[in-house]
């Protein structure tokens, strides 16, 4: 909800789109579909004049169609490859797609030297749905594969595979697991490479408290920061009108602790697909989603010549008054729709650093690199 | 050939487990003919258990597992006298009871989730020094797994053949009923069966997790499969069988680990259909405790 309310916010104290005043209304849909398609009924029925949802992610491909059908925009962060190439022209998917992170993991192994690595990902299916675009993007960009293994998650060893890995001379891992495997499967590399360790590289968000401290805790924390690094959608920049405007947003919008929030992509990205939202609204002088959802593109993506780059709300309301065409980056950057309404998005590369969490990127992947590196 | 002598020597790491564990697993359906699929939960109690007597306590690893094996004692006991027994001596079908015990292992497990939150835990075993014996590599904890598996199937072996209780045990599993007129107090062997059992599935519970590193509260309920494959491989309700089952299917496993990772868990499963479908009674049919009806 801080999303929506920081919105809210910064859309209202601006006069509201088109004068009228906009606000927030929360169902919550689970993480299953028997949970989730009544709530998106509950919502679509009972809310006057409803124009945007955002999610529900985890069970998009139950909602989605049943959203569709009420003529409502979808702004929706699910990971789902399905909508890779979405023909729903309601849907628009404002954070990138799970397999994209496979082609940043690839870019950030490359630039950082891992021309050989190993890929160890687990068998369940979130960890699996990377390795197709990883597998393609890391050949793409001249990676030799040492090995790829797919670990059968929580084993109680995997001596032998880690023994399989190691006669292949891997300069590296790239690796996708839960906790316990990635604990047990690392203990025993280091342990069957004579104490030696190797740079491991993940998708960041699986380097959650629970992995960090696993591995923290087998193989101590002064390998995790020398030889662990993982790519992650990259998030707001701490810098700069957009980023000034969100977070003063998310403080009037009496959200509790809300600086919290200030550094969460999947917080600003809703946050600026929203301000995206209303501003196309004003753009088409309409706030029926089947009229306004079409200017969604018109005012995001790459800045240009000819368009006015706006980074708030009411800077873009008062250059679409003046009939300029806008762009509007917000405070997670662009937004650049695909013709299947995906937004690519940037990633970035971060290292292990238990004193400093939020320290910053090591490397930036713009959304072209990732782009261009994706499977036809 | 090295990746070979290495997975048989990581193979037998995980026979000694497996082992421990499915000969507790064996000798209680032996005794009683009861297939506790609680098992599990109560591996997962004593891998907790270990794991808080080390990492709170700070005792030696090895104390927390003699932790383990007396919590997986005194658990199965209780199991035993205060849930099955009062179903058994009810006559309750051997499907109703094997329904009983899977409510059993989701009350425990729930239990353990409720106390212990659902965040895995870790044993900070620091780096720990290897033993290699050619291309077999084991680390010191390992070695005493593997020693572990060994003094507990010789000691349970001498109690079977050398002792009145082990001779009391074989006869209420041949015969319950003659047992019972020969004057042994069945009830009173069967808790003590369900006791040793018990500690040998907390033993398991307990060198499992330390294997693992790392675990979380369906520990026991993941491995418990390799356990049953285990036992029934090499005939359920029969201590002996259990261990031959153990040394096929671990050192099997890891094996099949070298040609593809997702073979590890495809081979207990293949094992237990081939056995099942060529020798129904497992690899070492006929042995000492063996019976097919439920008894109190």
């Amino acid at each position: 909800m801080a999303a929506c309310q920081s919105a809210q916010t910064a859309i209202n104290s601006a006069g509201g789109v088109r004068g009228q005043k906009v606000a927030c209304t929360r169902e919550d849909a689970g993480s299953d579909p028997a949970d989730a398609v009544p709530a998106a009924d509950k919502m679509l029925s009972s809310v006057k004049n409803l124009v945007a949802m955002i999610g529900p992610n985890a069970v998009a491909p139950a909602t989605e169609p049943i959203i569709k059908k009420a003529g409502v925009v979808m702004l929706s962060e699910s990971g789902d490859p399905r909508y890779d190439q979405s023909t729903d022209p309601f849907f628009f998917r404002i954070t990138p797609a799970d397999d994209v992170a496979g082609a940043a993991m690839a870019v950030w192994a490359i630039h950082s030297g891992l021309k050989h690595a190993a890929f160890v990902f687990d068998n369940d299916l979130g960890a699996q749905t990377s390795v197709p675009t990883l597998t393609y993007a890391y050949k793409k960009l001249g990676g030799t594969i040492a090995t790829s293994a797919t670990l059968v998650a929580d084993q109680p060893s995997y001596k032998s595979e880690v023994e399989s890995l190691l006669a292949t001379h891997p300069d590296g891992i790239i690796t996708e697991t839960d906790p316990q495997t990635a604990s047990t499967f690392m203990s025993e590399l280091l342990q069957l490479n004579n104490g030696h360790f190797l740079p491991v590289q993940t998708d960041a968000t699986n380097m959650t408290t629970q992995y960090e401290h696993a591995l923290a805790t087998t193989i101590g924390n002064s390998n995790m920061q020398k030889y662990f690094s993982g790519t992650d959608i990259a998030g707001p920049t701490p810098a700069g009108p957009a980023y000034l405007a969100f977070t003063a947003a998310l403080q009037g919008s009496g959200t509790n602790n809300p600086s919290q929030f200030y550094g969460q992509v999947y917080v600003s990205s809703p946050y600026d697909s929203l301000i995206a939202s209303a501003l196309a609204m004003t753009a088409a002088k309409s706030s029926k989603p089947a009229v306004w959802k079409d200017y969604m593109t018109q005012v995001t993506g790459t800045p240009h010549a000819g368009s006015v780059t706006v980074n708030t709300y009411d800077a873009g309301v008062a250059a679409l008054k003046k009939g300029q065409h806008i762009t509007y980056v917000g405070a997670n950057g662009a937004l650049e729709f695909n013709k299947y309404q995906n937004n690519s998005g940037s990633f970035a590369a971060f290292g292990y650093n238990q004193a400093n969490p939020e320290a910053a990127a090591l490397y930036v992947i713009p959304s072209g690199t990732i782009a261009g590196l994706m499977m036809p | 050939m090295n990746q070979l002598m290495a997975a048989l020597g990581f193979g037998l790491v995980s026979s000694a487990i497996v082992a421990i564990g499915g000969v507790g697993f064996t000798l209680q359906f032996g005794v009683s003919g009861i297939f506790n699929v609680a098992y599990g939960a109560v591996m997962t109690t004593a891998a907790f258990v270990a794991y808080f007597a080390n990492s709170i306590l700070g005792l030696n690893i090895w104390v927390g597992v003699i932790f383990a094996a007396a919590t997986g004692a005194v658990l199965s006991v209780v199991i035993e006298r205060g849930v099955y027994a009062p179903f058994i001596r009810r006559g309750s079908s051997i499907f109703s009871v094997i329904m009983v015990s899977f409510g059993i292992a989701i009350a425990v497990q729930s239990t353990i989730q409720a106390i212990a939150g659902l965040s895995p835990l870790t044993f900070n075993l620091g780096q720990q020094s290897s033993v290699r014996l050619g291309a077999m590599s084991w680390t010191n904890n390992e070695i005493i797994i593997m020693a572990l598996a060994i003094v507990s199937m010789v000691v349970l072996h001498a109690i079977l053949r050398s002792t009145k209780l082990g001779k009391a045990m074989r006869a209420v599993a041949d015969e319950p009923e003659l047992g019972r007129a020969c004057g042994i107090d069945t009830g009173r062997v069967t808790t003590i069966a369900w006791a040793l059992s018990g500690a040998l599935c907390g033993i398991a519970g307990g060198v499992l997790a330390l294997e693992t590193v790392t675990f979380a509260n369906d520990i026991g309920a993941n491995y418990l499969f390799v356990i049953i494959a285990a036992a029934v491989v090499g005939g359920v309700g029969q201590p002996y069988g259990a261990m031959l089952g153990a040394l096929v299917i671990g050192v099997s496993s890891q094996i099949a680990g070298i040609v593809a990772p997702v073979f590890v868990e495809v081979v207990p499963l293949a094992l237990l259909v081939l056995v099942l479908l060529v020798r129904p009674d497992g690899l070492r049919s006929g042995g000492a405790l063996r019976k097919e009806t439920a008894t109190a």
